[in-house]
């Protein structure tokens, strides 16, 4: 136990992390232009391990794992601290507080996109990456009622029991992205509709992840005439209806959506363009924040994102080529965001500390310096 | 308690958090429920586009006349202009997208489309013989194939305009039963394009 937390507590191992996570950090830089940004986050900086061929090799989530045990381990090893390491301690703690907030940051923040045309308003986004299997009620007049199951339901094997429904959902197959390919031979017979037709074959992923064609067999089990295995995949045109009852449910895989607990409106889209070019040269966007009966006007533009709450909307793109412009909008909601900022101050007045601590030791080195060899102490001649 | 105790305890439940920390972090099932507002077009009455005038639209440097039965369609920073269309109660998704140089091809293309509606890849004997030459109002020649998938009953029409330096693709995407329907004002709409 005592070898592992000296190996824990270790400085080298932060010396020997740190070098690999820059290491990672090239490698993952460089594979966004082939991989694309979320596919290469995925495996450089969100994995636990990074299959080189053959070789596995420690992912940026094992890594900073490693680091902040170090770092815990090394705060407690140095536990009571003296007063002249005061600064390095607090230094240690921001350290350790910006890398919980990367963990926060990794399992709890959200990022995606809306698109508001000129003229109209919304208050959901969808999630660049995630999916989400959508059954949507169309029966009422003004709007759609959806039910959505997301997350761990997006897998193989996973089950789907809800009080909507009067039997089972069993996701049979899941491809991330799928070709629809005619069927060599017969389906089981209880394949029905495009299912009996098509089966999917899985293809690489491609750079943007929402580009991705998701592709699913679900079983329907209890449903009466409704039972069998129904093939949906996103982007198809035909979404497949099931009926429950009174209702009729279509079914999509889609990009998943969030609600915000606000609307945006957008007023005016603004570009501007390089003299003589058609290239954008800034471009912006009037809205209004639509909250709690409140109206805020705001100008969200390319380096001024609009910040409220956990939510920071960034402008990313446009369509100014459609008989109604329209911008799109990055949104983040992130709740460890504050949590570079305050680490940052944490260690800088941890470091400010130390080298204020390191004051007197160094004026007392100059001094010693300064001073003529016959009056140094005659400790040192008669330790030699 | 002594000091070392009180670091083995501080080291426990480090260990603990980071353990917590990690597991509890598995993708969870979950269900959400919501509200979304409907397609504009969705409950669109249909319109006779045949006695109604069609609108000039300009997107950069080309133009096309709408036809007026077409709404303005869900936008996307790939495509040029979008339409929707809705024709007896079924939606068709119309795109002109530009894109740089030859795009991969005509072929390529035009098999990514037979993929997407689940037909077989064409072999480029196929493609000359399925596909049809035809030129606009104002003399600019394209191709116009007609993608329709009687077993799953999915379909693409497509204007591919091959021109100096860029492809314009124009894709109407329904049913196969809307596609039929709705090719007459399609054919008018790629005839249109001025560039």
């Amino acid at each position: 136990m005592k070898r592992i937390f000296k190996l824990l507590s270790s400085p080298a191992l932060f010396f020997y992390t740190a070098i690999w996570l820059l290491v990672i950090l090239v490698f993952g830089t460089l594979a966004q232009k082939q991989m694309g940004i979320y596919e290469a986050q995925e495996v450089y900086f969100s994995s636990w391990v990074i299959w080189a061929s053959v070789l596995p090799l420690p992912g940026g989530r094992l890594t900073m794992l490693l680091v902040f045990i170090n770092l815990v381990c090394k705060l407690i090893k140095d536990t009571p601290v003296p007063k002249r390491r005061i600064g390095t301690f607090i230094s240690h703690c921001g350290g350790l507080l910006l890398l919980l907030g990367g963990f926060i940051t990794a399992y709890f923040s959200t990022e995606g996109g809306m698109w508001i045309p000129e003229g109209g308003k919304s208050g959901q986004f969808t999630d660049f990456d995630k999916v989400e299997l959508a059954f949507i009620d169309e029966s009422h007049a003004e709007h759609n009622e959806v039910t959505a199951f997301s997350g761990g339901y997006i897998k193989e094997g996973a089950t789907i029991e809800h009080e909507m429904f009067p039997g089972k959902i069993t996701v049979e197959d899941y491809v991330r992205n799928a070709e629809v390919i005619q069927r060599q031979g017969a389906a089981p017979s209880d394949y029905v509709g495009p299912a009996s037709r098509f089966d999917v074959r899985s293809i690489p992923l491609e750079e943007q992840a929402n580009a991705n064609r998701s592709a699913m067999f679900i079983r329907f089990e209890g449903f009466g005439p409704e039972d069998g295995v129904y093939l949906i995949f996103k982007f198809s045109s035909i979404p497949q209806k099931i009926k429950v009852g009174e209702s009729e449910y279509a079914i999509e895989i889609r990009q998943k959506h969030y609600d915000l607990p606000f609307e945006i409106e957008l007023i005016d889209f603004k570009m501007e363009e390089h003299p003589g070019t058609r290239v954008a040269r800034s471009y912006a966007s009037e809205v209004n924040v639509l909250s709690d009966g409140v109206k805020r006007r705001v100008e969200i533009s390319m380096n001024e994102p609009l910040r409220k709450g956990n939510f920071t909307f960034y402008q990313s793109s446009f369509d100014n080529r459609s008989p109604v412009e329209a911008t799109f909008l990055q949104v983040v909601e992130n709740a460890g965001r504050n949590f570079p900022y305050i680490s940052s101050i944490i260690m800088c007045i941890g470091l400010l500390i130390h080298m204020i601590l390191q004051i007197p030791r160094m004026i007392n080195r100059d001094r010693l310096k300064k001073k003529p060899k016959s009056m140094l102490p005659e400790t040192k001649e008669v330790a030699s | 308690m002594s000091e070392a105790a009180l670091r083995r305890f501080g080291f426990f439940c480090g260990t603990l958090f980071c353990v917590a920390l990690f597991a509890g972090c598995s993708e969870k099932p979950e269900v959400t429920s919501y509200r979304e507002e409907k397609p504009e077009n969705a409950d669109a009455p249909m319109q006779d586009s045949s006695i109604q005038a069609s609108t000039e639209v300009e997107a950069g440097d080309i133009s096309f006349s709408k036809p007026a039965a077409w709404s303005e369609g869900r936008s996307s920073s790939m495509r040029m202009a979008s339409f929707a269309a809705d024709i007896d109660g079924e939606k068709a998704d119309i795109s002109v997208v530009k894109l740089a140089g030859p795009a991969g091809g005509l072929l390529a293309n035009v098999n990514r489309w037979r993929g997407q509606v689940g037909l077989d890849n064409f072999s480029s004997a196929a493609l000359a013989e399925a596909s049809e030459n035809r030129v606009t109002g104002s003399g600019e020649d394209y191709i116009f194939v007609e993608l329709v998938n009687e077993s799953s009953g999915q379909a693409i029409l497509g204007g591919i305009f091959e021109r100096k330096g860029f492809t314009l693709f124009a894709k109407y995407v329904a049913s196969a039963t809307a596609a039929g329907k709705g090719k007459a004002d399609f054919v008018t709409f790629c005839d249109s394009v001025k560039f």
